[in-house]
């Protein structure tokens, strides 16, 4: 199902490691091209060509498995510049046989009918290249977490935070995509199950990152709540933390035992408690407390598990939880340098956890997403996780390919005028 | 038993009705919460299995709210969760227990552990068949785990890989013999498409059996006119053991009855603990009135009664370590001081001894830490290893202490 993944070749700067590109199934998503094609952009499906190029001749001096890979990689974008070129050609000779006082007026008919024809295709050729460029994220094939927890507003927040949180179940089963309960914390003493404090859903799937993304931030609701006796409408919140899943059987020890690698945490640093049997323990104590508790120090992370009756369970839940959520902070920290980086030359929006990304407005049934902009209609639909909400997100991914064009367009350039800068 | 405030129980109330029934047993919402959930999992699946048509035979379907009503009155009786459920996890293990058969803990899993990766870890070769003998083993939870831990730890880092386990578990009560079986059973189940280990037909693999045998001088033996005579039964079933080799062993390990009769009837020892575990299992049997017991506390006494019948047979099948669980670091002083007494001599004598904590993998807490260099200045200092309650007495000697990582072989380097 998925192409190997590629690195780009700016992105073997250490700002930039984590773009590893993935083409999957998200990719379907096409990115609207510009009018014209950027320059920049341009100019790197040549680079990259370039060294497809150098690639293929050291092939045919001897094989190597490591450049055969890389070749494979880089494919993608060399046939779709080949479909760039080819369409770019087949224009500027329409053109200059129309520019051509001596051009046949029988072939300059002909060649006007064309030219319609041969815009459009080189048009979806720049398309179909600018595609081929954006970076797919790096964790996008990876099984997440999503972590949901109601915003300030009492009792309304959390019944809202359950709600996401089935909505996210039934779009799980709809999908036939695995889930587990990680984590389930209704609100103490609230008689109603469909409140929640905490919840953490694993999604089992390869690319569950890459559907979920998505949908990290705050989501927002407008509704009469239950327990409002006069009918006004309260506006609540709940957040959506979407964490990529790292589990050590799908990690492997280098990731974890590199100091390197965002997965890292050096053991010294984390501090494990355990709940202990009451008094003297041993003989004397008969428990069934399976909490555990880990502290990463340096970050003051905490994270604690007492859902599985058995201790070690616990334990390896919670180093799960710690690991991903240190590795999300490390990249969001990364994002946030490259943001910063780049401010100078566009505007790109964060998506961090403090923005409002969507409202669920119950009056007027109707859903709107402030990235993409997209509005429904069919409140009911999104919320029971239905095939509206598949459109929401897909609007969204939609708009987070968009942005990451732009940042590799202004990355791009601001590389460029550091070059120009030192020649 | 403190009483609880009526917010809590009514808020619990309005959540689920079971749930200030539980509240009586568990120390908090939170988990009594749990436990009200574990149940629930456990009422649906038995009512499920119930389907099945040999079960119910014409008579009526039992409900799974009727099973969990039930389960939550025997809890609220003081009845252990884990004879409710029928199983209790055990490190990574997950074990039967039964009524009559001590829960195994916590703490016995974390010091077991420890052991198990210090001696696959060994940079100094093991010996080809390393002999394990866990005396008083009730559901034979020690030698389960310590091969899961040690053959693990082994594949995962490489080492002593080749070491072949032979482990032996004894108990005086047929109940746990049976259980320990039926565990063996089940565990060996799961890990052999895992493993390949244990392989209890001797083809080469790991093999752990279970012994039924009284490892305290009968009764009738003449203790006085013998004192180092260890009473047969044990050494006897040993002999007979169809593997041979059977008074030869490594490493001893020992979860003994170690609750005092004062300890037993006060509040250091849960009332769900006396009321529903058995007394057999926890409070060893009342010494001899042999020799003068003057200026000897008897209670402190009857609590360390086996420990001296361990060192014994230690000696006996020339056992290199020794991990003996106790109450706590009181208990633990007054066995180094055993242990100590009996020298350096051949054969007899201990290089060192230290008292391992609840959690020896982990690191100590600052006041652990002050109490064991204050304790270091003294001439009679004790070492302790990790964070908790004192739990474990560890002693070595020969190549025992190479073993465990603990010296270091100058010969060697
Ligand atoms: C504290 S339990 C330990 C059980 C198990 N090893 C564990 O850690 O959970 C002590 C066990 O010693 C057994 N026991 C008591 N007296 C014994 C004796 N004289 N000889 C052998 N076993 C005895 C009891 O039947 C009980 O199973």
């Amino acid at each position: 199902m998925f192409a190997r993944p590629w690195i780009c070749r700016t992105c073997s700067s250490r700002l930039l490691r984590p773009f590893v590109r993935q083409q999957g199934r998200l990719q379907s998503t096409t990115v609207k091209a510009p009018d014209s094609l950027p320059s920049t952009l341009l100019a790197r499906a040549r680079a990259i060509a370039d060294e497809h190029n150098q690639l293929t001749q050291k092939l045919s001096n001897g094989f190597d498995s490591k450049a055969a890979k890389k070749l494979g990689e880089l494919s993608p974008v060399v046939n779709a510049l080949r479909e760039w070129n080819k369409a770019n050609e087949s224009l500027s000779e329409l053109q200059s046989l129309m520019r051509d006082p001596t051009t046949d007026p029988e072939l300059l008919s002909l060649a006007t009918e064309d030219l319609e024809a041969t815009r459009d295709s080189l048009t979806n050729a720049a398309q179909g290249l600018t595609t081929s460029l954006v970076p797919v994220h790096p964790f996008s094939h990876m099984p997440c977490l999503i972590e949901i927890r109601p915003g300030p507003g009492g009792l309304e927040a959390s019944i809202f935070a359950g709600d996401l949180l089935r909505m996210y179940q039934n779009y799980c089963s709809r999908h036939n995509l695995r889930t587990t309960i990680l984590k389930l914390e209704s609100m103490e003493g609230i008689a109603d199950a469909g409140t929640l404090s905490e919840a953490v859903l694993e999604v089992e799937a390869e690319n569950a990152y890459g559907i979920f993304r998505c949908e990290a931030g705050v989501h927002r609701v407008q509704r009469v709540p239950v327990t409002e006796k006069q009918g006004r409408v309260h506006t609540s919140t709940a957040s959506v933390l979407v964490l990529p899943n790292v589990q050590e059987s799908t990690l492997g020890e280098e990731d974890i035992e590199n100091p390197e690698s965002d997965y890292y945490i050096d053991p010294q640093d984390v501090r494990t408690e355990i709940m202990r049997a009451r008094g003297a323990g041993g003989q004397h104590v008969n428990t069934t407390d399976s909490a555990v508790r880990l502290t990463h120090i340096p970050t003051n992370t905490v994270v604690s598990i007492q859902d599985a009756r058995s201790q070690h369970k616990n334990k390896a839940k919670a180093w799960q939880l710690l690991r991903s959520r240190i590795a999300q902070a490390r990249r969001e920290k990364r994002e946030e340098e490259i943001v910063a980086m780049r401010r100078s030359v566009i505007g790109v929006a964060k998506t961090g956890r403090s923005d409002k990304v969507r409202t669920y407005n119950w009056n007027q049934q109707r859903v709107t997403d402030h990235r993409s902009g997209t509005t429904v209609h069919d409140l009911d639909g999104v919320i029971q996780g239905g095939q509206t909400l598949d459109e929401v997100m897909e609007s969204v991914r939609g708009w987070l390919m968009e942005r990451d064009l732009e940042a590799l367009i202004a990355g791009e350039e601001s590389k460029n005028k550091e070059k120009q800068k030192k020649n | 038993m403190p009483r609880l405030p009526t917010s809590l129980l009514r808020r619990a109330a309005s959540e689920n009705p079971l749930l200030p029934l539980l509240l009586r047993q568990c120390r908090d919402l939170r988990s009594a919460q749990n436990e009200l959930r574990w149940l629930q999992e456990h009422a649906i699946e038995r009512a499920q299995a119930q389907t099945h048509p040999s079960e119910y035979n014409g008579r009526v379907r039992i409900g799974y709210r009727t099973l969990l009503r039930d389960m939550v009155s025997q809890r609220t009786k003081g009845v252990p969760l884990q004879y409710i459920l029928g199983t209790e996890h055990f490190g990574e293990l997950e074990l039967g227990v039964r009524r009559g058969v001590l829960i195994p803990r916590q703490e016995t899993a974390s010091v077991t552990t420890h052991l198990a990766h210090l001696l696959s870890r060994s940079r100094f070769p093991l010996p080809p068949e390393l002999r394990i003998l866990d005396l008083c083993t009730g559901s034979g939870c020690i030698p389960l785990l310590f091969q899961h831990e040690f053959r693990n730890s082994a594949l995962r880092k490489n080492k002593n890989k080749d070491v072949k386990l032979k482990l032996l578990g004894v108990d005086i009560s047929s109940t746990a013999i049976a259980l320990a079986n039926s565990n063996l059973q089940h565990v060996m189940k799961e890990s052999r498409s895992l493993l390949g280990y244990p392989d209890n037909t001797g083809g080469g693999g790991d093999e752990i059996s279970f012994l039924q045998a009284d490892i305290l001088p009968t009764p009738n033996s003449d203790t006085l006119s013998h004192p180092q005579n260890i009473p047969a039964p044990l050494l006897q079933s040993l002999d007979l053991l169809p593997t041979g080799h059977g008074r030869k062993w490594d490493i001893l390990i020992s979860n003994p009855p170690y609750i005092s009769p004062k300890f037993f009837s006060s509040l250091t020892t849960e009332r769900s603990v006396r009321k529903w575990e058995p007394k057999l299992a926890l409070v060893p049997p009342k010494p001899k009135p042999a020799g003068s017991t003057v200026g000897k506390d008897t209670d402190d006494e009857q609590a360390d009664l086996f420990y001296p019948v361990l060192l014994d047979l230690a000696d006996r099948t020339g056992a290199k370590i020794c991990l003996f669980e106790v109450a706590d670091l009181a208990q633990a002083s007054r066995v180094v001081r055993l242990v100590r007494e009996r020298g350096t001599g051949l054969g007899r004598g201990w290089d060192r001894v230290e008292v391992w904590r609840d959690e020896p993998g982990l690191p100590s807490e600052p006041e652990e830490v002050m109490e064991r260099e204050e304790k270091e200045k003294d001439e009679a200092s004790i070492e302790t290893v990790g964070r908790g309650n004192g739990r474990a007495v560890v002693c070595w000697r020969g190549a025992g202490g190479l073993w465990l990582g603990k010296e270091t072989n100058k010969a060697l380097d």
